[in-house]
């Protein structure tokens, strides 16, 4: 049912109807309203430009990190030695055979005694790191006492090169070992020689650290 | 067939040309304002009561008439049921907004438009006596067509055009507004 009060229509004169008459009043509201409208518009605009603008800089940085992550993503690491062997001999009968791993896993690390400066020159094998590393994987054997055991790993040795560039304090840090410890020992002692490092000209000591991988390769009969 | 009892004035300007022209100019509005600012006032006054409510409604509705104009399209609905199809929704948003009971507003004339409509069983005076108690049993499109029609001598084009639906529709929805109140009365 409908709210409703029903009255006697009100008559209305003419002249009364246009004493409310005022178009000016029409006019300033209508302009009123149009510059309101207008400040509004461009409020929207410029709030969806700034909101545009921070989308669009999210997704992009997204892009680039998802990019990244995808690169990353791609990278395959070549199989070492040991996980070809292992997946050897899974199939067929290995038969043990020892052979020598000399080839260092990582490039010689400079352990410098003093603060390098731009005057500042490491030490290097007189001949270049190709020739160390194939000196090293020409005569690094693996001990025959430990054959049995198969051992596998890495034995880091630390050594100073002095001012004449000869290695002195030689030190494994961590041993397989006593046939391993001495056969990088014979190794470094009897590796060709380094230029020494220098500082302002001056030659000075250097500590150098090598890795040297002893691994048993299997061969398939 | 009720009578038309106020006469649209003949226009004295091309109202579309002024129209157009007043879509990019405002002031040329003017000449519109003028012509139908007592017909809008008179229109509110009904539904509203007060003078000076019905003056700030008629504001009102000139107001958003002028800020919508460029929306206006001359396509078969006149610009007049387009600028009262306006005040019809204003009347609306003045009762939805304040909650106060809606104004209907009868004269002689509306009532007898009515009673033609009815049955000539019942009498005027029973019908003025009984007609709030029935309208406020119509639902309120039911009453709107029953106001614009009866209570103000539109035609059924006229009706359509300002409630927003055909001629044909206008008039059977009308009919069967008037239908319920004939039944109203003669079950009671």
């Amino acid at each position: 049912m409908n709210n409703i009060i029903v009255k006697k229509m009100q008559e209305v004169t003419e002249e009364e109807i246009d004493k409310f008459k005022s178009f000016d009043r029409l006019l300033v509201d209508y302009n009123y309203i149009k510059a309101k409208k207008g400040i509004l518009v461009k409020r929207i605009i410029v709030a969806g430009i700034v909101v545009v603008t921070s989308v669009t800089v999210t997704y992009v940085a997204l892009f680039f990190e998802r990019t990244q992550v995808a690169t990353k993503a791609v990278v395959i690491e070549r199989p070492t030695t040991k996980q070809l062997n292992e997946k050897k001999e899974n199939s067929q009968t290995p038969v043990i055979e020892p052979k020598k791993i000399t080839q260092p896993s990582k490039e010689v690390t400079e352990l410098k005694p003093m603060e390098p400066s731009p005057a500042y020159v490491a030490a290097e094998p007189q001949l270049g790191y190709p020739h160390l590393y194939s000196y090293f994987d020409r005569e690094l054997n693996y001990p025959d006492i430990h054959r049995k055991d198969s051992i596998n790993g890495i034995v880091t040795a630390v050594f100073v090169i002095d001012e004449k560039g000869i290695p002195t304090q030689i030190r494994i840090l961590n041993s397989l070992g006593a046939g391993f410890d001495e056969e990088v020992t014979r190794l470094i002692a009897g590796m060709p020689k380094w230029r020494p490092a220098t500082l302002n000209g001056k030659q000075v000591i250097s500590k150098i650290s090598v890795p040297f991988t002893f691994s048993i390769t299997k061969k398939i009969k | 067939m009720p009578q038309q009892i106020a006469k649209e004035k003949e226009l004295d300007f091309d109202e579309e040309r002024v129209i157009r022209q007043a879509q990019t100019d405002p002031a040329a509005f003017k000449p519109v304002y003028e012509m139908y600012f007592r017909r809008i006032f008179v229109f509110v006054h009904h539904r509203i009561g007060e003078k000076e409510l019905s003056a700030d409604v008629t504001h009102q509705v000139f107001l958003k008439a002028l800020t919508n104009l460029s929306k206006f399209q001359f396509r078969g609905v006149p610009f007049s049921a387009w600028l009262f199809r306006i005040a019809l929704n204003e009347c609306n948003d003045y009762y939805r907004k304040t909650r106060k009971a809606r104004l209907v507003s009868l004269d002689e004339k509306a009532t007898s438009n009515l009673f033609d409509e009815l049955t000539y069983d019942i009498r005027v005076d029973e019908l003025e006596n009984r007609l709030p108690e029935m309208l406020g049993k119509l639902n309120f499109n039911e009453l709107q067509l029953i106001q614009l029609r009866f209570f103000e001598s539109r035609s059924f084009k006229e009706v359509g055009d300002i409630v927003g639906i055909s001629e044909g529709n206008a008039k059977v929805k009308t009919y069967r507004a008037v239908g319920k109140i004939r039944k109203m009365f003669l079950k009671e």
